[in-house]
């Protein structure tokens, strides 16, 4: 099972590559969304250099819808990236997959919407029009992921560990609020807490210059799940940092690596962060009914 | 300028025979099965049939949404109820899905398949993507500028369908999960709680409060109001101008549709276009219950796009009867009431061939054969005094003053 990690200085790339991960993701101020340093594409020769003397696979993270009137911006600049040698790209566009695969057909293309992969028919679907590897929805519970890696497996990829992403706008949200309340506070990649007024749970959201993005309080641990879907034949793992410590991704890699015990894994970040089963084991498809 | 779709929404047949009245040139609907909007008064295989064949005998198309994102549980028997929607005429099913595309694709060469903006298009790549699959019409994203709109157009083949009304997703559509996480609700198998519409406190990097006590942070979107760009779309060669909201009422979807099938028309016949606009602007202003904007089309959203202090879902009550017959000899019209209203009200007639006349209510006969002052039942059929002519299935409505 490959295990992939978001990468943003030199620092950790040294530390994960120590540590065994099977690729690292990198992130430009461009290209990505839903990450708090992304690099200038100059940082990321430097970075991509690196990863390359380690021998360590990396890939460029394309995660978000592109418009038309970005779209040559957006070829002019995997052009470049494509000259530092990325094992692959991972994208949410389809447009972005349909290019890459005609142009880059040697690349590996890892397609990650968040959302809407969520059965095997359309997981199928998917594979036969061009992505190596498809990210499942975040919603399916753990039964449903396992229907699906026991036929897709050594293409499918799963988030293992972070916060969950709940939503992602093109609007800058947490500016426009504070335009409103006339405000003068500093967003963009600044972390924020936003509470529902009748719940006591905080949900981290961040503004970067593509949009505005709000994840799940806790963070999702599912080590021992992920321990019976990799004898499923589960062929990736996300491992997502943002807003987490260093120290303790590299436990969460050592745990998933088996190199240290998974309960004292457990043990350790429980003290730092709240975790969660994320809605593995909750299915919602509750709805609300309504009498004519 | 080539004459685009005007494409309504309805909840049931009442509201799809309003929508093709007042000028709709396709509608679209909800099934049963497989679709979104769980809340929608969502048709039967019988309704539906019952639906194309009153669209099309009014040269009208329709449409259905096999639009969720479905898990593996709910494709149970979506082959048949794909052949049944072929079967019964349906002009064309919009899915979300690419593997229920696919299947309907090879289910039928006759029936089109529109791709919902729940996959988020917003560039020529994707849509040659879709056209490779066999897709007939992408619905584009909502976060596209004109600008994005234009080259798409003149960038490859396909038709394409515009949002031009109603409620907008905050959030890039079929990519939030708020609901999920915080009611169990599963926004892209219909159970959108609407959680971006709620009050937020907000908090700095330290926990620090930030928001206004007054004003908490909300990620409310006014509604979608595209008549400044509607010359501008038509121009572009847009295919379908598309009308949100498949929950909306009977009289909110003939004010809607009427308003834009006129704006439409007068665009197409070189009708002065700001005062074109101006006029349908006033006569949407009488269905509104959320403020508008011009959403993506020509900035990205700023906080004029927003509503932070109300959510203006308020009802209205302006809808008081729809006309079913009028006696040009006593000048008396026999209505259908949907809201009380009392002798002295000033009232409007609108229909798709009645411009909008203004009379005082004067006789009123209730279903008992009595003169009243005042009607109060809805779905009573009562008589009242109209001074001009009327058309069966007019509306009249309360002038506000």
């Amino acid at each position: 099972m490959n295990i992939f990690v978001p990468v943003h200085s030199h620092k950790q790339l040294e530390s994960y590559s120590l540590s065994n991960v099977d690729a690292v993701i990198f992130s430009t101020v461009f290209c990505s969304t839903k990450t708090q340093h992304p690099s200038t594409v100059s940082e990321l020769e430097i970075l991509s250099k690196k990863a390359n003397q380690l021998h360590l696979p990396w890939y460029l993270s394309i995660n978000r819808m592109i418009l038309q009137s970005e779209w040559s911006d957006l070829l002019s600049e995997i052009l470049q990236i494509n000259e530092y040698l990325p094992t692959g790209y991972i994208v949410s566009d389809l447009g972005v997959l349909h290019y890459l695969k005609k142009n880059y057909p040697l690349k590996t293309i890892v397609l990650q919407t968040d959302t809407t992969i969520t059965n095997a028919y359309d997981v199928e679907v998917l594979l036969s029009m061009g992505a190596d590897i498809v990210a499942l929805a975040k919603e399916l519970t753990l039964s449903e992921v396992t229907q699906i890696v026991q036929r897709f497996g050594s293409r499918v990829l799963i988030s293992g560990f972070g916060h969950q992403c709940m939503s992602t706008s093109n609007r800058p949200l947490m500016s426009n609020y504070f335009n409103h309340i006339q405000k003068d506070v500093e967003v963009m990649y600044k972390r924020f807490t936003l509470q529902e007024e009748g719940r006591t749970e905080g949900y981290y959201a961040i503004q970067d210059t593509h949009g505005f993005h709000i994840f799940t309080s806790s963070v999702l641990e599912i080590f021992d799940e992920v321990e019976k879907l990799a004898e499923n034949g589960l062929g990736h793992l996300m491992i997502d940092s943002l807003f987490v410590d260093d120290d303790t991704i590299l436990k969460v890699i050592q745990a998933f690596k088996k190199e240290i015990d998974i309960e004292y894994a457990k043990s350790e970040i429980s003290k730092r962060y709240s975790l969660s089963k994320a809605l593995y084991y909750t299915a919602t498809s509750a709805i609300k009914v309504v009498s004519e | 300028m080539i004459r685009p779709e005007l494409l309504a929404p309805a909840g049931d047949l009442p509201r799809l025979k309003t929508a093709v009245h007042f000028g709709a040139d396709a509608v679209y609907i909800g099934g049963k099965k497989f679709s979104l909007r769980s809340r929608a008064s969502n048709f039967d295989l019988a309704d539906i049939e019952e639906g194309v064949r009153y669209a099309h005998s009014h040269q009208a198309k329709l449409y259905v949404t096999v639009n969720m994102i479905p898990h593996q549980e709910d494709l149970q028997g979506l082959h048949d109820y794909l052949r049944a929607l072929d079967q019964i005429g349906v002009d064309a099913v919009i899915v979300a899905s690419l593997y229920i595309a696919q299947v309907a694709r090879q289910i039928s060469q006759r029936m089109e398949v529109h791709l919902s903006t729940q996959q988020s298009s917003a560039n020529i790549e994707t849509l040659d993507f879709y056209k490779a699959m066999g897709v007939d019409r992408v619905v584009l994203a909502r976060e596209c500028s004109l600008e994005d709109i234009t080259q798409i157009v003149e960038g490859q083949s396909m038709p394409i369908e515009v949002f031009i009304h109603g409620g907008m997703c905050v959030n890039v559509s079929g990519r939030c999960t708020l609901s999920n996480y915080m009611t169990l609700r599963d926004a892209n198998r219909g159970g959108c709680a609407q959680s971006c519409r709620w009050k937020y406190f907000c908090l700095d990097e330290n926990l620090q409060p930030v928001h206004d006590e007054n004003t908490l942070f909300s990620m409310s979107s006014k509604d979608l109001n595209a008549t400044v760009v509607l010359s501008d779309l038509i121009q572009r060669g847009v295919s379908s101008l598309k009308i949100e909201g498949r929950m909306k009422s009977e009289y909110y979807l003939a004010t809607v549709v009427g308003a834009y099938r006129r704006l439409i028309d007068d665009l197409l016949f070189g009708k002065d276009e700001h005062e074109s606009v101006e006029r349908c602007n006033l006569e949407l202003a009488k269905a509104e219950n959320r403020e508008t904007f011009d959403g993506f089309f020509l900035n990205k959203p700023s906080a004029k796009g927003h509503l932070y202090d109300k959510n203006g879902t308020g009802i209205t009550q302006e809808f008081l009867a729809t006309v079913i017959s009028y006696d040009p000899l006593n000048q008396m019209a026999t209505i259908e009431v949907r809201n009380h209203f009392s002798k002295g009200w000033l009232c409007e007639v609108f229909g798709p061939n009645t411009d909008h006349l203004q009379f005082a209510v004067t006789d009123i006969i209730n279903s008992d054969q009595e003169l009243t002052d005042r009607v109060y039942k809805p779905m009573e059929i009562v008589q009242i005094k109209i001074p001009f002519k009327v058309m069966p299935e007019d509306f009249i409505r309360k002038v506000r003053i």
